[in-house]
């Protein structure tokens, strides 16, 4: 093999456009309270405007308008979502149970700790960690519960019934070794419900029951405007690229580990179907974070309060590794809901780890960042409410005769270059995926008079692939720049 | 118009540079997440990458493409194979830019948050001789105990210091608890559990919880304290049976008739009774 050197000329990336977005969406690092851990894997805020916050080490606090925090909680473990249960009580999900936190002598401190749910396994492998809730708007809570990875074996002792299926004993998972961990299959789920997403109804008190099947390491889940399920899915094993999922009752979403919970399977151990069976089995994604250009590791859904204008009632996500948030812009087709991943936030002020977030009552979007060990951060941010909304992507709606996208502001016509692609990604036992069938596009596009609605023609859609739609140094007419200019719309049904 | 730079790509094929690469963006979109300059987190630092592969192209790109598990206790890294070798290369050489003159940090030296255990203090964590769903509890004075949610009772009792768990918070999880004391009492898993169900626990103005839980349909309130050399159990029991309990050898009980190494309660004497522990 000859070794030699060359030099090339490689275009660096556009440098983030953080004056811009700042601009238009002044942000700011809070007040963490002192002597914390701030990791942040729970955030919300009550209806008298406190924002409660639970931490990384167990604590939880509660901050006032006027900034001060206050103790409610300690000593949970691994606390990742939280939700206000009226009467001050907080539910909190951590790592062995879903807990209502209540603070019956009215003193401010929580001094019951009710176990609302605990009917689901542990086999004390670090990857299983336990997200939720999300009320649903037919008053059930949904939880979901991370696969174990192969990264580590199992504890001696474990909590729920073991399942037979898989390749690895149960004392070759104790042992944690080598060969033991690679039969398990990178994440996998030995007991109930590792990899589902459960419902509880009645608010937590009626009998929890399976939902959906099919998540990896489901760090994100909400419901939108209208009442749907979201849950996003981590990039690994099964999960060409994070997934987003619309999740139904009795839903496949893709990892197959989960399958042996479904009631009734018979089927044996799932990663030995062919994948065309488990490919005809699963519900397929919403959106599709793309990876490495948008987001590696997708975190909690919220949904836009009417103070941001006409993105009101639209989808934000969190995102861990890199600096920016991502909003999802969906629609119904062919009677599936699918839709437009659009970078948000991209500047290097918001930096990295954003985890959980939540709306206050004045509009601000926070953000609760977390890293446990992984890229990330830590502490909180606060997004001011826009006063106006800057050139943005508004909307991506499939028409039968391409992609029509919306603009927040008129867009300069001299400015625009589009530039479109399609890609998808393989589904496979795999960690991640290339890029596969990638093509690029070219459409007779036009600008609407108004400027504020781009046509892009297309000869042909297809299901199955994202369609980038990428607007990079399109400016309004006022001389300012788009920001969050791509658009990756996952195409499940064309009609 | 953007600004551009000169990167230096050292490759294998000429063939293979028909796209230029840009190594710190394929970096911070596939690396960063686990590499940092000059600190190990779930992988190496870039200055030790650097240093493995200075000379050794073909080896980076064969370790890049096929990894494999190496080193105790960390997870084996994802293929980078689809991003193909020019792009491979091209973060190589990144990672060697990026960590020039660094100096290797040691990992997280010390707990920046390290306090004394309140006492009494409830943490929910891992713990040794339980199971997962476990919860530790330090005493006033220097007894903690372990109560195991997921069996619902009391599995060890420790003097000294509580929890040195350092190690466990600074990372996902994976690392193990161990107990800042020397373990006294210790009991196995149950070989013939009977049905529980954890109902959570109430804590006291000073932290110091009772735990309720149903065993075997009776609904169990038990808040343990200490005394001297004594693990002191005060248990109260709403049950319309009789209640039976496995009692080891250092255990006495303050009601109840007692045969061989089982404790049977009336449900009168269920509703106020202690189960003493004589601790080393």
């Amino acid at each position: 093999m000859i070794l030699f050197a060359l030099t090339l000329f490689a275009a660096t990336p556009a440098a983030p456009a953080a004056d811009a977005w700042t601009d238009a969406f002044p942000l700011a690092a809070v007040a963490s309270p002192a002597g914390v851990d701030d990791q942040v894997g729970g955030m919300a805020f009550l209806p008298d405007g406190r924002l409660a916050v639970a931490f990384h080490r167990g604590e939880v606090f509660l901050r006032s308008p006027a900034g001060d925090w206050k103790q409610f909680a300690e000593g949970l473990h691994e606390p990742l979502g939280l939700l206000p249960d009226g009467d001050g009580a907080l539910l909190v999900m951590q790592r062995p149970e879903l807990t209502r936190l209540e603070d019956v002598d009215g003193d401010g401190r929580a001094d019951r700790y009710r176990t609302v749910w605990d009917g689901f396994g542990m086999t004390g492998n670090y990857h299983e960690f336990a997200f939720g809730p999300a009320r649903g708007p037919d008053g059930a809570l949904y939880v979901a519960l991370n696969l174990a990875s192969s990264g580590d074996g199992i504890f001696p002792e474990i909590r729920g019934a073991w399942s037979p299926i898989g390749r690895a004993s149960r004392e070759q998972m104790v042992s944690g070794k080598g060969f033991a961990s690679k039969l398990a299959g990178r994440m996998y789920s030995r007991v109930p419900y590792r990899g589902c997403v459960m419902r509880l109804p009645d608010g937590g008190r009626g009998p929890a029951e399976l939902f959906a099947t099919g998540f990896r390491s489901p760090d994100g889940l909400g419901f939108d405007a209208q009442g749907r399920l979201l849950v996003n899915d981590n990039q690994g094993d099964w999960r060409g690229s994070s997934p987003l999922h619309v999740v139904t009752r009795g839903s496949f979403n893709g990892h197959p580990a989960s399958l042996v919970w479904r009631p009734g399977w018979d089927r044996g151990d799932p990663l030995d179907l062919p994948v065309a069976e488990l490919e005809a089995m699963r519900s397929q994604p919403a959106g599709i974070f793309v990876h490495g250009e948008l987001s590696n590791s997708p975190t909690q859904p919220a949904v836009f309060p009417a103070a941001w204008g006409t993105l009101a009632g639209q989808v934000v996500f969190g995102e861990m590794n890199a600096a920016r948030l991502v909003r999802f812009v969906g629609e119904d087709v062919g009677g599936v809901h699918q839709g437009a991943m659009i970078p948000f936030l991209d500047t290097k002020a918001l930096r990295n780890g954003n985890h959980r977030l939540a709306f206050a009552p004045d509009g601000a979007l926070w953000v609760g960042k977390t890293h446990l060990s992984w890229a990330g951060h830590n502490g909180l941010v606060r997004i001011e409410a826009p006063k106006s909304l800057p050139p943005l992507i508004e909307t991506v709606r499939l028409k039968a005769t391409g992609f029509e996208v919306r603009f927040t502001r008129p867009v300069d016509k001299a400015t625009l270059v589009p530039a479109l692609r399609r890609f998808r990604y393989k589904y496979h036992v795999a960690y991640g995926s290339p890029k596969v069938d990638e093509e690029k596009l070219s459409a007779a596009w036009s600008l609407s008079a108004d400027g504020q609605a781009l046509t892009l023609p297309l000869p042909e859609i297809r299901e199955g692939f994202v369609h980038e739609i990428n607007l990079k140094g399109a400016r309004s007419v006022d001389g300012r720049e788009l920001l969050g200019p791509v658009a990756y719309y996952q195409v499940i049904k064309t009609k | 118009m953007p600004r551009r730079l000169v990167t230096p790509l050292l490759l294998l094929v000429a063939g293979l540079a028909s796209a230029a690469e840009d190594g710190k963006l394929l970096y911070e979109q596939n690396c960063k997440a686990c590499h940092l300059p000059d600190q190990m987190i779930v992988g190496p630092s870039l200055i030790e990458i650097t240093k493995l592969y200075a000379r050794r192209p073909k080896d980076f790109l064969a370790w890049a493409k096929q990894p494999q598990r190496k080193r105790t206790g960390v997870i084996e890294m994802p293929s980078m194979a689809h991003l193909g070798d020019a792009a491979l290369l091209a973060i190589r050489d990144h990672m060697a830019q990026a960590s020039k003159g660094l100096k290797e940090q040691k990992p997280n030296p010390a707990d920046p948050f390290l306090r004394p255990a309140r006492r009494p203090e409830v943490r929910r964590i891992f713990l040794p001789d339980a199971g997962p769903a476990a919860i530790a509890v330090a005493l006033p004075g220097d007894l903690a105990y372990a109560f195991d949610a997921g069996e619902c009772r009391v599995r060890s009792v420790w003097r000294g210091g509580f929890l040195d768990d350092w190690a466990y918070y600074k990372g996902n999880g994976k690392a193990r608890v161990v107990l800042a004391g020397k373990v006294i009492w210790r009991t196995g898993p149950e070989a013939s559990p009977p049905p529980v169900k954890f109902l959570g626990y109430a804590v006291d103005a000073a932290g110091l919880p009772t735990f309720e839980y149903v065993r075997d349909g009776a609904t169990f309130r038990e808040t343990v304290t200490a005394d001297g050399n004594r693990l002191v159990r005060r248990f109260a029991v709403e049950t319309t049976g009789p209640v039976e309990l496995r009692l080891d050898p250092a255990t006495t009980a303050s009601a109840g008739l007692r045969v061989g190494d089982v404790l049977r309660l009336t449900p009168a004497e269920a509703k106020a009774f202690t189960l003493t522990v004589r601790l080393p």
